[in-house]
């Protein structure tokens, strides 16, 4: 197995752009998202997608959406947390979960995810919050 | 520039192009997440990959569908055999010959029966429509009947088209994939109030015609449809503004009526009740077939192309007639010089059927009438039916025990299943050759337990005398012949038991067997004809004047020689095959 590489300040091991193409106002160039940010837009993408999205792969995501009609009750909660677990094991290799918070937000049908998890190479946690409407889609 | 820079196109499937993408990626540091299939790389790798893939897929699937080779969906193969000129054919009605007899209970001079006066026919549970093509008259003087009518399976449908001169490419496209395109009759009214008509013909080429000519063409249009196509003033008179076009064409069932042989009126004819009609069979209904499939379609567009709708070659013969009649299960062509004694100036033409046993002479006739249009002049056609040589096999095999644990009888059934096999691979055809080892190789080959085989050859023929009256048979093996080998199933002559026999000197005569108890073998044989046929050893040429005969067990009497070689091979109009009969297998078990 390859050795991991300390990560220092200057070195940037992943490097992703943002979602909305965003420029950079002074490069004129695509702004980035480099190390811990870069591994959280990757989760978030992955919890935001649902089973059957992606193309070719029909599994790919965290399909929270299922749970849209079900009632919210510590058990789903539990199967939320469940499903994300499972699914950033699958797909974000880059990251080592120490704690997903799964909370309802009943009147809003949201869940509320916060997960706390360290990149494969820096120890410091990183803490990522995020809010899951259980909307219809179509 | 690193080394895995360039971007490979040339693939196609989703995985391959998104690895690439992937590859090409690799080659630069600013964006690196492209491994990680949640990044935002990763969704647009996808999305990439899923539009190159379905790009691909397309241009792949329109080029494929421009060649005529690769061509996979009908439409487009219609329409690159109508570049080469060539119109698919139609489903064909089966065509069956009867006679009507109408007994009126008055006395009219004539009765016509009608173009589409309906015959039905039952097979198994089916029952299917005859129409009468033409109008026919029969008077007194004939008994009210007519004799030999042609009744083609298919009831009659009309449809109507307005021809609007203000539509840009107006077409006449027949609704109905199951047309049969030859039954096709057009009538062109003057207009809807005006009811005047005239009868335009089909055409299948430009010649001889002007700009008066009332023709029309068919040509295939999409979805398995024909279309209707008009002549523009020039070659052809072209309807006008206004025009109501009407067609009336037969709708066929394809090949299910074929066989069809016993039919009743279904409907009045000339108002006389389907009581006083009675109809005889003189020949079964045959000839029925589906529309050209896809496969058949880019065989026979290209050569259709070669031949330019002219006899000339061999092939050319082929060609024409197999597109043209699609009954035709093998057909062999050969010129008359090749016959002995020959026929110079002839051109053979022999045909085995798919649903018929023999050639109809109204087909013989048909087809000759066909292809004389397109062949030089001065050349005859004789179109004949195929000759059967059979084969007849004696096979004797021992199989391993200790290798199979299967019983004689299984083994014989695989044994039968090879010869079924070789039968329908290399032989059941014109110009075919019997080859004994491939044979052999064969049986061998039926089960892995076989460890041994025997096989005996022997040429059929079968004739079929008429009970009662004298007949001359020729019987042309085609193959040199063992002296003393002819001899032939049983039959009935004179009240005694008899068959053919050849003495080993040319000569066949009709022997009996006898027991006699104070001979050795218990058994003798008695001639009790002389000299009723000869037999040429080399050439295989047996000519047999078969007396009147009591009886015969069967529809056929077999005659068997054995061949001078262990291969034999056929041409002209003579196909070689394996009945299912004529195997006979034995099979006994070893422990080895």
């Amino acid at each position: 197995m390859a050795a991991i590489t300390p990560q220092t300040n200057t070195e940037e091991f992943y490097s992703d752009f943002q979602t909305n193409f965003t420029i950079h106002p002074i490069k004129k160039d695509l702004t980035r998202l480099v190390n811990e940010d870069a591994v959280k837009r990757s989760i978030k993408n992955i919890l935001l997608t649902n089973y059957y999205e992606r193309r070719f792969r029909p599994r790919f995501g965290a399909n929270i959406r299922k749970y849209l009609f079900d009632n919210i009750t510590p058990l789903t909660l539990r199967a939320i947390q469940s499903d994300i677990t499972n699914a950033i094991n699958t797909y974000e290799p880059r990251a080592n979960i120490i704690d997903i918070k799964v909370s309802a937000g009943n009147d809003n049908n949201e869940v509320d995810v916060t997960i706390t998890f360290t990149t494969i190479n820096r120890l410091q946690p990183v803490l990522l919050s995020a809010t899951i409407a259980l909307d219809r889609v179509r | 520039m690193a080394a895995n820079s360039a971007l490979v196109v040339s693939d196609l499937d989703f995985e391959t192009i998104r690895k690439n993408l992937v590859t090409f990626l690799s080659s630069q540091a600013r964006f690196k997440d492209y491994d990680f299939n949640g990044s935002n790389l990763g969704v647009l790798l996808d999305v990439l990959s899923y539009n190159t893939h379905i790009n691909n897929f397309y241009t792949n699937m329109a080029i494929t569908e421009m060649f005529l080779d690769s061509a996979q969906i009908r439409d487009s193969v219609v329409s690159r055999a109508k570049e080469l000129n060539y119109t698919p054919r139609s489903a064909r009605s089966a065509v069956a010959y009867i006679d009507i007899a109408i007994a009126p209970n008055d006395a009219p001079s004539t009765i016509t029966i009608p173009r589409g006066a309906t015959f039905t026919s039952r097979i198994d549970n089916s029952i299917y429509t005859f129409t009468t093509a033409d109008p026919i008259i029969v008077t007194a003087s004939d008994a009210y009947t007519a004799s030999d009518v042609a009744v083609y399976e298919g009831a009659y449908v009309s449809e109507s088209f307005l021809v609007n001169t203000a539509t840009n490419d107006q077409r006449f496209i027949i609704n109905n994939p199951n047309v049969d395109t030859s039954s096709i009759k057009i009538n062109i009214q003057n207009s809807s109030a005006d009811t005047t008509n005239s009868e335009f013909i089909q055409a299948t080429s430009l010649l001889g015609y002007t700009s008066t000519s009332k023709i029309f063409f068919v040509q295939a249009a999409d979805k398995s449809r024909y279309e209707l196509v008009f002549g523009d003033g020039i070659i052809g008179a072209a309807p006008i503004n206004g025009n109501v076009i009407n067609a009336s064409y037969r709708v066929s069932k394809g090949i299910a009526p074929n066989g069809a042989g016993s039919f009743k009126a279904s409907s009045s004819i000339d108002g006389y009740g389907t009581s006083v009609i009675t109809v005889t069979t003189n020949e079964i209904a045959y000839g029925g077939s589906e529309q050209e499939t896809i496969a058949s379609i880019k065989f026979n567009a290209p050569r259709h192309y070669q031949t330019q709708e002219r006899a000339i070659t061999l092939d050319d013969y082929r060609t024409i007639l197999l597109a043209e009649y699609p009954d035709i299960r093998a057909i062999n062509v050969y010129g008359g010089e090749s016959v002995y004694p020959p026929q110079y100036g002839t051109v053979f033409i022999s045909v085995d059927l798919i649903s018929y046993v023999g050639v109809p002479e109204v087909l013989k006739t048909g087809i000759t009438a066909f292809i004389s249009g397109k062949m030089p002049i001065s050349i005859e056609p004789i179109v004949i039916s195929a000759d059967y040589t059979y084969v007849d096999l004696t096979i004797t095999a021992s199989y391993n025990l200790n290798a199979s644990s299967k019983n004689e009888n299984d083994i014989k059934n695989a044994i039968v299943q090879a010869v079924q096999a070789f039968n329908t691979e290399y032989l059941d055809n014109y110009n075919k050759t019997m080859r004994y080892s491939k044979l052999a190789a064969a049986i061998d080959g039926a089960d892995p337990s076989i460890v041994t085989s025997d096989l005996v050859t022997r040429m059929i023929k079968r004739i079929s005398p008429t009970v009662g009256s004298s007949q001359l048979f020729t019987l042309d093996y085609q193959n040199p012949v063992k002296e003393g080998t002819l001899i032939s199933d049983t039959f009935t002559y004179s009240g005694a038991l008899s068959y053919l026999k050849d003495a080993g000197n040319t000569e066949i005569a009709i022997v009996t067997s006898t027991t006699d108890l104070t001979a050795a073998l218990g058994v003798t044989e008695v001639v009790v004809k002389h000299n009723v046929g000869t037999i040429n050893y080399e050439t295989g040429l047996a000519s047999i004047d078969f007396p009147a005969l009591d009886d015969y067990t069967g529809d056929s009497i077999k005659v068997y020689v054995s061949s001078s070689t262990n291969d034999f091979a056929v041409k002209n109009n003579t196909v070689i095959l394996i009945d299912n009969a004529d195997i006979n297998v034995t099979v006994s078990a070893t422990r080895v």
